[in-house]
């Protein structure tokens, strides 16, 4: 088995294939314990193929954990046409020096898309995945700018995402197509906004309220919860209700120093602008052909 | 932070940012981009808007203390603690209300005073105005403005365009010169005993004749802390002012 992969794990390609020559998949260490000629069937039976390269996963308290591969090395087809399943056979596992978290690499994947929960993706006892993702798990290569940007980008609420963008439109950041052309530049222009505009405002609605807090005592004075204002003609909004989330927000993990460490977004800053890592902290920058949501 | 340490904490970081954002309230988040109009071209909430209320409150705190029967005046209706985002009727908005020396000063932020003789009104962003007598808390009419406050808040630095819509104000209103033992040295702290432009921006040069003559100062670098931070030109040279 040895012989048909790369030097980094990976497997080339038989040659003289034309397109897409081999599977991979991502199984869970429950489909396979005890069961080593490999029963698949159900309605969503997966469509094993021989020689597909897996690599395995185990669930635990919520988190995903992969932590080998094995490869396909036979597949016999059973049942009838209208219920068919596969006996599977696996080779032996062939564990990694040290296991990647999903949580970690969820921002390099192509298959993830719910990038905060991105162990929705994998509920499955098996997930199919592009030659990338099985790439880039084995490999542990995490791309640093595309995880930044997706986490934060994630975070926002849809008007916040459709404003940051509005933003980007005179930059050199999407083809005409409307897909990012580079996650470098989208990634580090979220942070500069996210400092901005977004924390400039969040940072003056927090001394207002401090402001606020200052006049306790004034006879019929409301609650802060209770602060609206108002164009008189077209409503009103509630800055009373806005303050207490924005006031958390500001003062969070993401914007302030804590006992933990600076602000997550210098930390992101520092990260960005760091040469690629070690051997066990790799970073790469995969192509990515999509669009922003 | 090694790498794992970093992702795995800006996800939970993430996670948490997200839950605390409000479900809906897409006029804030509209105000993130300061000056950001409608298509109808009405302009929403911006950093400058909830700067003035800020500095109102300053003032209003200021005034704990100093002053007697300091209350809030409610606008009618179930959302009557608001403040207004464009100039509107004094009636609409809530205001502070306070008595010393036997008559009723309002604290008003951003609504108009009637100016009489078929002018429109104008709406100071922050306006103390005194009654000739004590007001009932039913009463809303407008006093005569005595000190006047233009909020000014920027991502940079200062213009002077900050200035004339002051010079303007003060020179409509035609406000009371600064002396010693008035009303505002008796109930305000140095940072407001005299009307100003107030702006979160550096220290910003302009022809201090000009703003001695119109009776008004700037007070620079103020981000709601009032120690520290005084009026230029000061009130001592106003009160020297002829």
């Amino acid at each position: 088995m040895r012989e048909n992969l790369s030097k980094r794990g990976f497997p080339n390609y038989p040659k003289g294939k034309s397109h897409y020559p081999m599977h991979f998949g991502a199984i869970r260490d429950t489909a396979i314990e005890n069961n080593p000629g490999l029963m698949l069937n159900g309605t969503f039976r997966p469509y094993l193929m021989e020689g597909e390269q897996l690599v395995v996963f185990r669930r635990s308290e919520g988190s995903v954990f992969f932590f080998a591969t094995t490869k396909v090395e036979s597949v016999e087809e059973l049942g009838t046409a209208s219920s068919p399943y596969q006996s599977v056979s696996l080779s032996g596992l062939k564990p990694f020096d040290r296991e990647r978290e999903l949580s970690v690499l969820a921002g390099s994947l192509a298959k993830v898309y719910r990038f905060l929960y991105p162990e929705r993706h994998f509920r499955r006892a098996y997930v199919r995945l592009s030659p990338e993702d099985y790439r880039t798990i084995v490999e542990d290569a995490v791309d640093l700018d595309r995880s930044v940007f997706r986490y934060l980008f994630e975070a926002l609420p849809w008007g916040l995402r459709a404003h940051f963008v509005s933003t980007c439109l005179d930059s050199d950041t999407f083809s005409s197509d409307g897909r990012v052309k580079d996650y470098r530049q989208i990634s580090r222009a979220l942070l500069d906004y996210l400092d901005g505009p977004f924390l400039q405002f969040a940072k003056l609605l927090t001394s207002m309220s401090q402001q606020f807090n200052e006049l306790q005592g004034i006879r019929n004075l409301p609650a802060l919860s209770k602060l609206t204002v108002s164009d008189g003609e077209q409503g009103s909004i509630e800055l009373g209700q806005v303050v207490p989330r924005l006031r958390e927000i500001a003062a969070s993990r993401l914007f302030s120093e804590t006992t933990f460490g600076p602000a997550l977004i210098e930390e992101a800053r520092e990260k960005l602008e760091s040469p690629t890592g070690t051997e066990n902290t790799a970073s790469y920058h995969r192509t990515w052909n999509e669009t922003i949501f | 932070m090694e790498r794992d340490d970093f992702l795995k904490a800006l996800r939970r970081t993430a996670r948490e940012t997200k839950a605390r954002f409000p479900k809906d309230g897409r006029e804030w988040i509209d105000a993130i981009s300061t000056g950001r109009s409608h298509a109808d071209g009405r302009r929403i909430l911006t950093n400058d808007a909830i700067y003035e209320l800020m500095c109102c409150f300053a003032v209003a705190a200021a005034l704990k203390g100093q002053v007697q029967n300091l209350q809030v005046i409610q606008a009618d209706g179930e959302k009557g603690f608001r403040f207004p985002l464009k100039p509107g009727a004094k009636s609409g908005f809530a205001f502070f209300r306070f008595e010393f020396g036997g008559v009723s000063y309002d604290l008003c932020c951003g609504t108009e005073i009637d100016l009489g003789n078929g002018e429109p009104p104008e709406a100071p962003d922050i306006s103390l105005q005194r009654h000739s007598q004590l007001r009932q808390e039913t009463d809303r009419q407008c006093g005569q403005p005595i000190a006047l406050w233009d909020a000014k808040y920027h991502d940079g630095t200062a213009s002077k365009t900050d200035v004339q819509q002051m010079n303007w104000w003060c020179d409509i209103f035609n406000l009371p010169p600064c002396r010693a033992g008035d009303v505002l040295s008796q109930i305000l702290p140095a940072t407001f005993q005299v009307s100003a432009v107030i702006t979160n921006a550096p220290l910003l040069r302009v022809n201090r004749r000009q703003l001695l003559k119109r009776r008004f100062s700037i007070v620079c670098d103020f981000s709601g802390s009032r120690v520290g931070r005084s009026p230029a030109p000061s009130r001592a040279e106003h009160e020297q002012y002829p």
